[in-house]
């Protein structure tokens, strides 16, 4: 078990909104993942922000665009086209 | 990437400049598609995208006229600057950037000028590239499982426009750091800095939901 003063902790804090995001480079995910482990507070950090986005894009969902949209846009694209 | 958004700048450019000649506009152009092939982008590149334009504007808006004239004034700029767009490239991202511009120019305007933040005190603190995810806000996620769609939707609505958008565009809409820095056009570790506050403050709103609920941390 590495201490929290350790670098690896730092960088795997650092990491993490990246990990999340899906936005960390693939040395990076796998730092991420050799290291997290090391502490249960980054792990339950991981997992609780993971949930929060999951539940976030659950809760809001999508509206989707009302068929006359795609009509009228049909419509003027075909007006300027002439 | 850095081509497209050239592209897009002058497109933006050109929008914005109503005496432009047609002959500046010619000279910027990269591309002249026949009247098939900008068809056969329109209907296979831009149109695919429109729910997820749609549900941007929404998001903006919170008016379902508004949204469409939005959608529907963004598309009629993308076929005039059709020229512009670079085939194969993220259509999606460079639909998002015209929009967002769109609402910007006149559909803020229009409205009523939504609450400004000052990022300078926010993203001079933020603006790094180590953000620090022990200072975020916790919140218990359960609270949020237990909320209705309109709570969380009430929620987002209450932020500022601009963290409202970083949330839409990351969350909802899955666009990486680089696309978001370009539709934005904005630093990368400023999208980083702003997403985190973003969160942050949605997260303190639903808290108070969630304490009016009945849950403590």
């Amino acid at each position: 078990m590495l201490p929290k003063e350790s670098p690896q902790y730092t960088r795997c804090m650092e990491l993490l909104p990246l990990i999340l995001d899906s936005q960390a480079s693939i040395e990076d995910t796998n730092f991420f993942h050799q290291y997290a482990a090391n502490w249960p507070e980054v792990i339950d950090c991981y997992h609780k922000e993971k949930a929060f986005r999951d539940a976030l894009k659950a809760k809001l969902g999508r509206f989707v665009a009302p068929e006359d949209l795609l009509i009228n846009i049909r419509q003027h694209v075909k007006l300027q086209n002439i | 990437m850095a081509e497209n958004k050239e592209e897009l700048q002058n497109t933006e450019n050109r929008e914005g400049q109503t005496t432009e000649t047609t002959e500046e506009a010619a000279e910027t152009r990269r591309n002249q598609y026949t009247e098939l092939e900008k068809i056969d982008i329109f209907d296979n590149e831009f149109l695919p995208q429109i729910d997820s334009m749609y549900n941007f504007a929404y998001r903006l808006t919170f008016d379902e006229d508004d949204a469409k004239d939005l959608v529907q004034e963004t598309y009629l700029k993308a076929f005039r600057f059709i020229d512009s767009f670079q085939r194969g490239t993220n259509a999606k991202a460079w639909l998002f950037r015209i929009l967002k511009n769109s609402f910007i120019n006149d559909f803020r305007k229009k409205s009523k000028e939504p609450s400004k933040v000052d990022y300078q005190e926010v993203e001079t603190y933020y603006n790094s590239e180590d953000v620090d995810a022990s200072i975020t806000t916790d919140l218990r996620v359960e609270a949020v499982q237990d909320m209705i769609g309109d709570e969380v939707s009430n929620a987002l609505n209450s932020l500022a426009v601009d963290f409202r958008t970083v949330i839409i565009l990351c969350d909802l809409e899955g666009f990486t750091y680089e696309e978001m820095a370009k539709i934005l056009d904005i630093p990368i570790g400023t999208v980083r800095s702003r997403l985190h506050r973003a969160r942050n403050l949605l997260k303190e709103k639903l808290k108070s939901y969630a304490e009016s609920m009945g849950y403590q941390d």
